[in-house]
């Protein structure tokens, strides 16, 4: 927020739909592309851009600066557009006041993927787009504030997770400057001179107290707090990636995350999920849904895959986190719930998990890197405005070769941070013998890392992509 | 090149026997493959024709 240019920007009031505005544009185009476009996936803008550039330009600002994609989420600016009209009147119930609801969204939006093969069809790409526009309408235009970020969102959610890893937070600059606070603008909103009921900024959505936050859990980089603050105290700040994992304590809008346990399978299933969706693009896949289509009789897709789901989502973290927990109790001596001891080390895995949709992502995109060339060249040709000229197909992205060095060094970092973060936490439950606490876990965070590795060198297979 | 991103195979077709063109392509990947053939007509007129090639197996 000190750079120059930037800081003002940020503080700007229209900074935020400056940021959206072109992503909805580039969300409308894929939908019209999507929808009456080419019905081949590398010819069509929906699949090309979600599929390579929007999943990989995510987990790579992710990693190097920040939830910025939240911060410039084109539904939110129809959102906007919406309450204009109609003000919600609802508060979100309370019994789905946590992460319940995402987690199943989630996992629905990682099994709808497989089952329908999103990546090859732009009409389903396009129809996911448009259904979470009308989802956010719905859900936001009859609950407050932030329901739909803060409880619903599934992509929301998988950014919370991610950005643990960032370097950038939102952040008060001096505790004393909020502590001589009287008005608290960055949650209440700051209001208008004359008329004290008049809200003309906006406070934090999401119930993030900025005093009392800690790391980016939650947060949404929706910079109300900031353009809120009279003081100018709460700013986009440096601090060290991962660190937000290795603290408990009270959070604002958070709670403690150790006694989370809807935030605790939240972070399984970003681990445990990135295998999955990982494994789904790799030829051992076909012949284990061939043994098992064969073995149990079944010759629909959606059984197989939903137990495919259960064995991977469900019983895998189970077990190993189940040993992990109980191998750690046995080596410390400690009368610990397994419960409590896997709620907080699954947080740990967190860094891997990142590191695996990095390595994912991070491959098509770079692999695809120049795609949206020919395609938008093509797109263009066909409405008869050729501007860009005839589209160049040979224009694809970096050599297998360079982005195999990546995608090795995302994993590698990835389980260094997990290593590091399941560290932390052993020396702070086990002073007296932490390597026995660490131990369990830094064997659990290897073995997950050498089957991504596995996972990755095996060839890519396309599968599904015929109808 | 039936999945977003994945590299293009070119090939060009030549005239073997009168009326009977041959390509050599190469799939690099098992999986689905889509051939789009482009062609010239004597006439000057294109034809483009789709060829879905399913379940393409790895070596």
């Amino acid at each position: 927020m000190r750079i120059p240019g930037l800081g003002h920007l940020f503080r700007w009031r229209y900074a935020r739909p400056l940021l959206q505005a072109p992503l909805l544009i580039i969300s409308i185009v894929m939908i019209l592309h999507g929808l009456f476009g080419p019905t081949i996936a590398p010819k069509n803008l929906a699949t090309t851009l979600s599929w390579l550039h929007f999943r990989g330009l995510l987990v790579l600002v992710l990693l190097c600066a920040g939830n910025f994609f939240c911060l410039a989420c084109p539904f939110m600016l129809v959102r906007e557009a919406a309450r204009r009209f109609f003000k919600p009147r609802f508060d979100w119930p309370r019994a789905l006041r946590n992460k319940w609801l995402s987690v199943v969204l989630f996992v629905l939006l990682l099994f709808t993927y497989e089952l329908f093969d999103l990546w090859s069809s732009p009409w389903w790409t396009a129809w996911l787009i448009l259904a979470y526009f009308l989802t956010v309408l719905v859900v936001d235009g009859f609950f407050k504030h932030a329901s739909f970020c803060k409880f619903v969102c599934p992509i929301g959610q998988f950014n919370f997770v991610a950005s643990t890893i960032s370097p950038l937070e939102i952040k008060v600059r001096e505790q004393q400057v909020c502590t001589s606070c009287k008005t608290k603008d960055c949650i209440r909103g700051a209001r208008d001179e004359q008329s004290k009921l008049v809200v003309i900024q906006r406070g934090c959505e999401l119930a993030l107290f900025q005093p009392r936050k800690v790391g980016n859990l939650d947060c949404t980089f929706c910079l109300d707090c900031i353009q809120a603050c009279p003081h100018d105290n709460v700013g986009i700040l440096s601090r060290t990636p991962a660190t937000e994992l290795m603290v408990d304590g009270m959070r604002s809008g958070v709670g403690i995350i150790s006694r989370r346990k809807d935030l605790a399978v939240l972070s399984i299933l970003f681990t445990f999920g990135a295998l999955l969706n990982a494994f789904g693009m790799v030829s051992p896949i076909y012949a284990v849904e061939n043994w098992l289509a064969h073995v149990l009789h079944i010759s629909q897709k959606a059984p197989i895959l939903g137990l495919l789901f259960a064995l991977f989502l469900v019983v895998e973290p189970c077990v190993l986190l189940g040993l992990a927990a109980w191998s750690a109790r046995y080596l410390t001596g400690k009368r610990t719930p397994l419960l409590t001891i896997v709620v907080r080390y699954s947080y740990g895995l967190v860094p891997l998990g990142f590191g695996i949709w990095l390595a994912h992502f991070g491959f098509h995109f770079l692999t695809g890197l120049y795609t949206f060339i020919p395609v938008t060249q093509n797109a263009l040709a066909s409405i008869g405005w050729p501007i860009l000229g005839a589209p160049k197909w040979s224009l694809v992205g970096l050599p297998k070769n360079a982005v195999n060095v990546f995608e090795f060094g995302f994993l590698g970092l990835g389980l260094l941070g997990s290593l590091i973060v399941n560290h932390r936490l052993a020396e702070d439950d086990c002073r007296d013998q932490p390597a026995k606490a660490y131990l369990p876990w830094a064997v659990l965070s290897i073995l997950l890392w050498i089957s991504a590795m596995w996972l990755m060198s095996q060839p890519m297979q396309m599968r599904g992509t015929l109808g | 090149m039936s999945h977003a991103g994945m590299s293009p195979i070119f090939g060009e077709a030549k005239e073997v026997e009168p009326g009977r063109y041959q390509a050599h392509l190469t799939f690099e990947m098992a999986g689905d493959w889509v051939i789009l053939l482009h062609a010239i007509l004597p006439g000057g007129q294109k034809l483009e024709r789709q060829i879905d090639v399913r379940g393409v197996r790895p070596n």
